[in-house]
């Protein structure tokens, strides 16, 4: 599908659950006299729906008196649900022709005088007096076939034979002969009312005790969560029945006792909200303002819960609708109150089910899942408005953790070529001829990582994060990849091990050159390879250390086990071997062995940069790409960590691309300076060279910030080592 | 042991089976092929031989879809009591069953609270009776499977009294009586009585549907008829618990109830005696008219059958002028048995799943000797069994399987409901002087009961039963107070055996017809042997205790003279039984050998 | 160690006071096991005689001594309904109850994960739309509904499965009554689990999409940990607690669902037990399923704590609680 002629299919989908809810709600109100549908017994009990079954019969009545003795009826339905003989017979009988046998209905009484008569098929002493069977259904023998039908009077009165047909209405009648249409558009006004009304009590209950509970603290915190315990662990059917046989059982009680039952779950939530906002600095301004707690409270508070709570009271409605239609079913709700849950009671109890009456089963019970569909929907699309990440991606794209976070770009045979010799004309000492005049410093030495043309087009986003860059970094060498915020080096860097989110597209090459043997040199483009093949590079000859290492170990496994794992599965290590290597790791990055058993929660922000560096280097790969990694920390251990990483890396000698937009701290440790703006690679080379000879304008522009700031430090410092 | 209901999900609620007929007492309808005699007048017991079939299962079906579909898979063999129309059409219409329906001793009343206005004014209560439209409702809610209801005993009771007076139906004959008596109506329609007090809302209180479904409809139905002749009423569904506990703290204008009686009309008594308006009692419209309580008073205490029906006759025609409660229906009983089955016997007044039916039930193919095949008869209980013990048991379930195991010294003609022989081959019942004076209102003599027993009788574990026995069970009762049945032995004063001539005198406190039905159809005659050694009757679990018969068979302390022997109980699932060959009809020719017995002596 | 003892402390609170509501809840509740006896042949004198039998003449603190002495003791009394003891009436239930409600509790979680955790990892693919869809659509149907049609159709129009109780009749001999009782079961787990998957699916998802996004999923697979390990160890591992307390909250509450269940199958099982003996004010059993009850409800409270503590490392090492 064009993406355009997608977001309207995605746009109707997304207002399907409202438009319904809104033709409820209507209906609701509106209620079955809107539709022209009357309440009360109008047919015969488990009448067929109009449209079900056109032999069905229709409904009609035959009359003979002293003027007509008899009138015939021509029937080509099946047998009628109901028939029955009332009027007035003075003398003589009533009789009934039927196409295969003949009827006496009534006989006038032994002494002649007046009978007034009034007699149904399904009364017992009707069929016993026409020998019937008290079981079969009357109808069906009078109505044995198609054919001609005389009703006729001997003697002399007034008698009406009156057939119900055994159709009737939209939806057909249920076991009283009530209209099954009527009681399902009354019962949406039931379940709507109670499912919301309930919900919205038990949030408001749940919202104002969650908020005291979380704010106030000490022991009207704990008083609150023991009855929240005590409330808990009362089952909820037996107390709803306990309660209703108290209170009786009217409509408004039964959604007072759902909403009681069920604030709990509300008030946890809100509670565990409040306590992490209490001390939230604008909190603590707010207070040191003055503001009363009762301000604080609604004022802010509340707001801030409300996309939480909106969720939960569309999650909350089904549950509610449900827990309604499980009392009715078990006859604990009141009779005279038409809901769908007694819908289904009534059907239940009445035999509709054997009586194979889908058309009483089957609306009320879809009705109930249409309702709770259609708040869940709304439920989730809340949820995803309050917490974006939930939201459901539009179109279909690769999985997050699936096969390659993009479908490999296949380059022809002489565009791989292309490509190559691109790269080896920037890299034989020429100036490179991307945009900007790069200056490629020789290929220092093999193996070496190379990105030619890389591009990143982030979805959603016209614009690409990377434009056609290409520079390397070569074992041993140290190289610096600068530009502010946003210029796309972090892009460049995560697109090396294909660690972009899902559905990036990265164009160009990823090339790891490496020497065969003395002449031949093997290329691979990672870029083509598939996500298992990547996964193989990964850490084994590549390693990343993350920008901020503040949430990036998995909180329930030691640091120890970040380094074992990896150990054991890429290098085939045993665990005690692996536990004796990490621990020399951690040693070697200043880490004293009780760092091992510890978890990450419990080590500081230097520390777990060290951590992060030695589960890095625990593979001893070829290349070390690291993403800003001292951002987060004090300038000190800045210094500290940055200076550790470098003589690490070069007396391993590996490879280090450095992502930084400290260019001074760059400068001081790099071979090699890229420089790159708004997504292209603007200027490159030998850090020196850069530094002085640099003429692109933002190269000075950086390098001039750098000098302003000596100037301020240089009388008390004598010139740094580097700058 | 509680009111009957339509709906048989709850136990508590089942009616309990009257016990003067111990088995399902309900009658039924021209019976399909039926064995043994034909007709009421030749009904003897021993032209039943049997049991026919080995093995008994009674399997605990609750849902009453899970029901007809096993009965329509061949999983079921009898089902009893089909109250859903949508149902019995279902069985009628497949081929799978033969359906039996029967008049019942069920009775639904509305009941209106006389003690205070406006439901002590007798001649409202007689118009609520006629704008009672008992026939459209019958066929509207039971589909024809009730009966209108006018008299204050079930249709089918022996003691009916047909000559009562009957008000004329219809808004339009009830609103001329009222008119004619100095009622009016004021401007919106409201009734107005003669001293020109308006009459406040009725409200009429009934059971929540999970109880009975059909009653909140009829109460509702109800309250429209009483608003048609202006009386201001609406009907209010509340737990059954609270109605039972309003309706006997008198706290309540109107209320439905329904009874199961029984074929003796001493239950009148009960419901409509002055002395009964107490607090547990069942005296719920509090009616207290001298005159009627002095025909209830002779009635409990008729000395003979004919002075009963003289008391009987006089109590009705009273009842129907003051009209307490007004009658509105009676339920007929359903039950079907599988095709397949020979044997089944039904009158209109016992449906099929009866005693009879159980002795002669062979499989009708192949034909196999008469010893039956080996397919055990299923019999479905809506409910599990809830205890084995014959002294505590409460439920109508429990005395499905109860009534299988033990017997009673008389039991009633499934046709006529007159007195047959059972475990006593005659009875005699006469009053004597007493030395004593009487106690209060009583007459000086007693009844004395003389029931000569069967010969030859034996318990299921082979041990002979003796008049011991039966005068064992009666004072063992009696002595423990067992509340089940105290009110039929609280009155025994001594009893006298003779083995010689198998004869037993029960002599009675006070005299009156019922202690015969009372004691002969209402006590169990429990095993001696056993029931000595039982240290508490109360917490007796005698399923549980194994006990040994005579020839070294294993079994339990659940020993009785019924057909069939308990065997196993799986609670929830099923009770397995076998046959009982000691049984008193089971041999080649029950009548030779009983005559062989006779003869003998 | 504080912190639990007073937890502890609060759930034996918890039970002091479920069990003294108990008491007075039934009391207060209109009517008594004996308005319930309406039957002409069972006059007001054998009432009074069957009250006395039962105790309930005797006044309202022998009577709640008594009531306590039998709960804590677990020696329940006999059951007005049956006149057996309470313990054997539950003896024969319980079994049934937990054989069919663990398995699916159990099943319905596991389903529940699997499905939410392949949407979460496949986001916006066919895959989790259908997950997101079954889930919804399996959590808003009514229970009894979907049982009762499960009933007619592979119990009566294919018959496959039995159509009652938890034993054919009569019972196959020795191991065979083994699968007889599975499979009788087999239909009851098959709806339970039909329609609490759904529930667990659509939590699990939205955990696991918010997972995903950590940087330390990003760094694991940044390691090159093959993908399996990644969502598995690393992700799901990491939502496990809450899912665990999840899991174990919502134990109790099953067992109240369980009436339907039981009365659609004519189940034997504790949840009916529950609702009749409420229904006819059977003191003894009915406080002592309520006590029972409440005891499993404070039991798994506790439990949740402990696993908690014991499942997160942040919390077990005073990190952020």
């Amino acid at each position: 599908m064009s993406g355009p002629k997608r977001l309207k299919t995605k746009k109707l989908k997304s207002l399907l659950s409202p438009l319904c809810l809104f033709v409820l709600a209507a209906l609701a109100i509106l209620g079955p006299e809107a539709l022209g549908l009357q309440d009360g017994p109008q047919a015969p009990p488990y009448a067929k729906p109009d449209w079900l079954d056109r032999s069905a019969a229709p409904a009609a009545a035959l009359r003979a008196d002293a003027a007509r003795t008899s009138q015939t009826l021509d029937w080509s339905y099946s047998a009628p649900l109901r028939v029955s003989l009332t009027g007035r017979l003075d003398s003589g009988s009533v009789l009934w022709n039927t196409p295969e046998s003949a009827f006496v209905l009534a006989g006038a009484g032994a002494a002649g005088e007046k009978r007034e008569l009034d007699l149904d098929a399904r009364d017992i002493a009707f069929k016993r007096s026409l020998g019937v069977s008290p079981f079969v259904s009357l109808p069906s023998v009078l109505f044995p076939a198609k054919g001609e039908y005389r009703l006729s009077l001997t003697g002399s009165g007034d008698v009406t034979l009156k057939i119900e047909g055994g159709r009737w209405g939209w939806l057909g009648t249920d076991q009283r002969g009530r209209d099954v249409a009527a009681l399902f558009v009354r019962g949406i006004r039931v379940s709507l009312l109670v499912g919301i009304a309930a919900t919205l009590i038990a949030t408001l209950l749940g919202l104002s005790f969650g908020l005291l509970s979380g704010y106030a603290g000490g022991l009207t915190d704990a008083l609150i969560m023991r009855a929240v315990d005590v409330l808990l662990s009362i089952p909820t059917l037996p107390i709803l029945m306990v309660a209703a046989s108290l209170w009786g059982k009217s409509l408004w009680n039964l959604v007072l006792l759902l909403s009681v039952f069920s604030w709990m779950g509300t008030a946890r939530t809100v509670r565990s909200m409040t306590l992490s906002l209490r001390d939230a600095p604008w909190v603590e301004g707010l207070r040191a303002l003055g503001a009363r707690r009762f301000y604080i409270l609604f004022r802010h508070l509340v707001p801030e819960a409300l996309p939480l709570l909106l969720a939960n009271v569309a999650l909350g409605v089904p549950g509610a609708i449900l827990a309604e239609a499980g009392l009715a079913f078990l006859g604990l709700s009141d009779p005279r109150v038409p809901s769908w849950g007694r819908m289904l009671h009534e059907a239940h109890t009445f035999g509709a089910f054997t009586n194979g009456a889908w058309w009483t089963i089957l609306p009320p019970g879809l009705g109930i899942s249409l309702i709770c569909l259609t708040f869940m929907d709304i439920g989730r699309k809340l949820e995803e408005r309050s917490d974006p990440r939930l939201a459901g991606v539009a179109d279909p794209c690769t999985p997050l953790l699936g096969a390659s976070p993009q479908p490999p770009i296949t380059l022809n045979p002489d565009q791989r070529e292309g490509t190559l010799s691109r790269f080896r004309q920037t890299h034989n000492g020429s100036r490179a001829s991307g945009p900007g005049g790069v200056r490629g410093g020789a290929l220092k030495s093999l193996p070496a990582l190379c990105l030619s043309g890389l591009s990143v087009f982030y979805r959603g986003r016209e614009v690409p994060a990377v434009r056609e860059c290409s520079f390397s970094v070569s074992k041993g060498e140290v190289v610096g990849l600068v530009g502010e915020s946003g210029s796309g080096k972090t892009s460049a860097l995560m697109a090396i091990p294909r660690l972009l989110p899902a559905g990036t597209l990265v164009t160009g090459g990823i090339l790891y050159v490496a020497k065969e043997n003395v002449e031949k040199e093997t290329v691979t483009d990672l870029a083509q390879l598939g996500e298992e093949a990547v996964n193989g590079w990964r850490w084994r000859r590549i390693a990343l250390v993350p920008q901020g290492a503040m949430n990036s170990f998995t909180p329930h496994l030691t640091i120890e086990r970040h380094i074992t794992e990896v150990l054991e599965f890429h290098l085939r290590v045993t665990r005690r071997e692996a536990k004796s290597r990490a621990a020399e790791l951690l040693r070697t990055v200043g880490l004293d062995g009780s760092f091992a058993a510890r978890y990450p929660h419990e080590l500081s922000g230097g520390q777990k940069q060290r951590a992060a560096l030695a589960a890095a280097l625990s593979c001893n790969p070829d290349f070390l790409l690291a993403d800003e990694p001292t951002t987060a920390l004090d300038v000190i251990t800045q210094k500290e960590v940055l200076d550790m990483t470098v003589r690490l890396v070069r007396e391993r000698g590996m490879g280090l691309l450095l992502v930084t937009h400290d260019l001074p701290l760059a400068a001081g440790v790099c071979d090699t300076l890229v420089v790159m703006k708004d997504g292209a690679v603007t200027d490159g080379g030998p850090v020196r060279e850069v530094i002085e000879h640099s003429e692109h304008p933002y190269t000075r522009r950086l390098v001039r910030a750098i000098r302003d700031m000596e100037n301020l430090s240089a009388d008390s410092e004598t010139e740094g080592g580097g700058i | 042991m509680t009111l009957t209901s339509q709906k048989r999900l709850r136990p508590s609620v089942r009616a309990l089976f009257a016990f003067a007929f111990i088995f399902a007492s309900v009658p039924a309808f021209a019976a399909p092929a039926a064995a043994g005699p034909a007709n009421a007048a030749s009904f003897d017991i021993l032209d039943f031989e049997g049991p026919k079939m080995k093995e008994l299962y009674y399997v605990v079906t609750r849902d009453m879809d899970a029901q007809i579909l096993a009965m329509s898979t061949g999983k079921l063999d009898v089902l009893s009591d089909i109250y859903r129309p949508a149902d019995v059409e279902r069985l009628a219409a497949s081929d799978t069953a033969d359906l039996s329906l029967a008049s019942t001793f069920h009775g639904f009343f509305i009941t209106f609270n006389t003690r205070k206005f406006p439901w002590d004014q007798t001649i409202l209560r007689q118009a609520a009776s006629q704008v009672m439209d008992r026939r459209r409702w019958t066929r509207d809610l039971f589909s024809g499977y009730a009966e209108p209801l006018m008299g204050f005993l079930p249709p089918i009771s022996p003691y009916l009294e047909p000559a009562v007076t009957v008000f004329p139906g219809g808004a339009e004959a009830a609103r001329k009586r009222l008119a004619g008596a100095g009622w009016t109506w004021d401007s919106r329609g409201r009734l107005v009585a003669p001293d020109g007090r308006g009459l406040p809302l009725t409200k009429i209180l009934c059971p929540p549907s999970s109880v009975a479904a059909t009653t909140t409809e009829i109460a509702q139905m109800a309250a429209e008829a009483l608003a048609s002749i202006g009386v201001p009423a609406e009907a209010e569904p509340m737990d059954f618990q609270t109605m039972l506990a309003r309706v006997d703290e008198q706290n309540f204008d109107a209320c439905t109830n329904a009874w199961t009686m029984s074929r003796d009309p001493d239950s009148l008594y009960a419901f409509y005696h002055s002395l009964m308006d107490v607090s547990g009692g069942y005296n719920l419209s509090g009616i207290a008219d001298p005159e009627l309580d002095d025909a209830l008073l002779e009635l409990r205490y008729a000395p003979d059958e004919s002075s009963a029906r003289k008391a009987a006759s006089r109590a009705q025609k009273l009842l129907s002028e003051l009209m307490p409660v007004v009658p509105v229906y009676s339920r007929y009983s359903i039950s079907a048995v599988r095709r397949g089955w020979d044997g089944v016997f039904a009158t209109d007044r016992a449906t099929a799943d009866n005693l009879y039916t159980l002795l002669s039930m062979r499989p009708r193919e192949p034909r196999e000797p008469r010893e039956g095949g080996e397919r055990p008869i299923y019999w479905n209980i809506p409910e599990e069994i809830r205890t084995l013990n014959p002294l505590v048991s409460s439920t109508a379930y429990d005395w499905t399987v109860l009534g299988t195991i033990y017997d009673v010294l008389l039991s009633a003609n499934p046709y006529t409901f007159e007195d047959i022989p059972w475990l006593a081959e005659s009875w005699d019942i006469g009053t004597r002087p007493r030395e004593g004076e009487g106690k209060g209102e009583e007459k000086k003599e007693g009844s004395v009961l003389t029931f000569t027993l069967r010969p030859g009788l034996k318990w299921q574990d082979g041990r002979p039963l003796t008049v011991d026995d039966v005068a064992f069970s009666m004072l063992y009762i009696r002595d423990r107070n067992v509340p089940r049945f105290y009110d039929s032995v609280k009155d025994i004063e001594d009893i006298q055996t003779d083995p010689e001539t198998r004869t037993i005198r029960v002599f009675m406190a006070n005299t009156s017809y019922w202690h015969l039905h009372n004691i002969g159809g209402g006590v169990l005659i429990l095993p001696r042997h056993i029931l000595e050694k039982v240290p508490d009757w109360r917490a007796w679990q005698p399923a549980n205790n194994p006990h040994e018969a005579l020839d070294g068979t294993p079994m339990t302390e659940l020993v009785g003279t019924g057909p069939f022997v308990f065997r196993e109980s799986r609670t929830g699932e099923y009770v397995r039984m076998t046959r009982n060959e000691h049984y008193m009809l089971y041999g080649r020719n029950s009548r030779n050998m009983y005559m062989k017995e006779r003869t003998a002596r | 160690m504080s912190a639990f003892l007073k937890r502890l402390g609060g759930a034996v609170a918890v039970l002091a006071l479920v069990l003294a509501l108990n008491f007075v809840l039934f009391r207060i509740m209109p009517g008594d096991p004996l308005t319930g006896i309406m039957d002409p042949r069972f006059s007001p004198e054998a009432k009074r005689q069957l009250a006395a039998q039962w105790g309930l003449d005797r006044p309202m603190s022998e009577q709640f001594a008594v009531y306590i002495r039998e709960m804590l003791s677990f020696r329940f009394g006999l059951s007005m309904m049956t006149g057996r003891p309470v313990w054997e009436e539950l003896r024969s239930r319980v079994p049934n109850t937990v054989a069919l409600l663990l398995p699916a509790l159990l099943l319905s979680a596991a389903l529940g994960i699997w499905l939410g955790v392949k949407a979460a990892r496949s986001r916006g693919s066919k895959t989790e739309r259908l997950v997101l869809l079954s889930g919804a659509v399996s959590f808003s149907f009514p229970s009894f509904f979907v049982q009762l049609l499960l009933l007619l159709c592979f119990a009566y129009v294919w018959p496959l499965f039995p159509l009652r109780g938890t034993s054919s009749i009569p019972p196959p001999p020795g191991a065979a009554a083994f699968f007889d009782y599975l499979w009788h079961l087999a239909l009851p787990l098959f709806s339970l689990v039909l329609m609490s998957f759904g529930s667990w699916a659509l939590y699990i998802r939205n955990m696991m999409v918010k997972t995903l996004g950590e940087d330390y999923v990003l760094m694991a697979r940044a390691r090159g940990l093959p993908r399996r390990r990644v969502l598995w160890n690393h992700a799901f591992r990491s939502i496990l607690p809450p899912v665990l307390t999840i899991f174990l909250l919502s134990l109790p509450g099953v067992v109240s669902g369980a009436v339907i269940t039981e009365t659609v199958f004519s189940l034997h099982g504790a949840g009916r037990f529950l609702l009749e003996a409420t229904n006819s004010h059977d003191y003894p059993s009915a406080g002592a399923a309520f006590f029972l009850l409440a005891l499993l409800t404070v039991t798994c409270n506790l439990l949740a704590d402990l696993l908690y503590v014991f499942v997160d490392p942040r919390v077990r090492r005073g990190g952020v609680q």
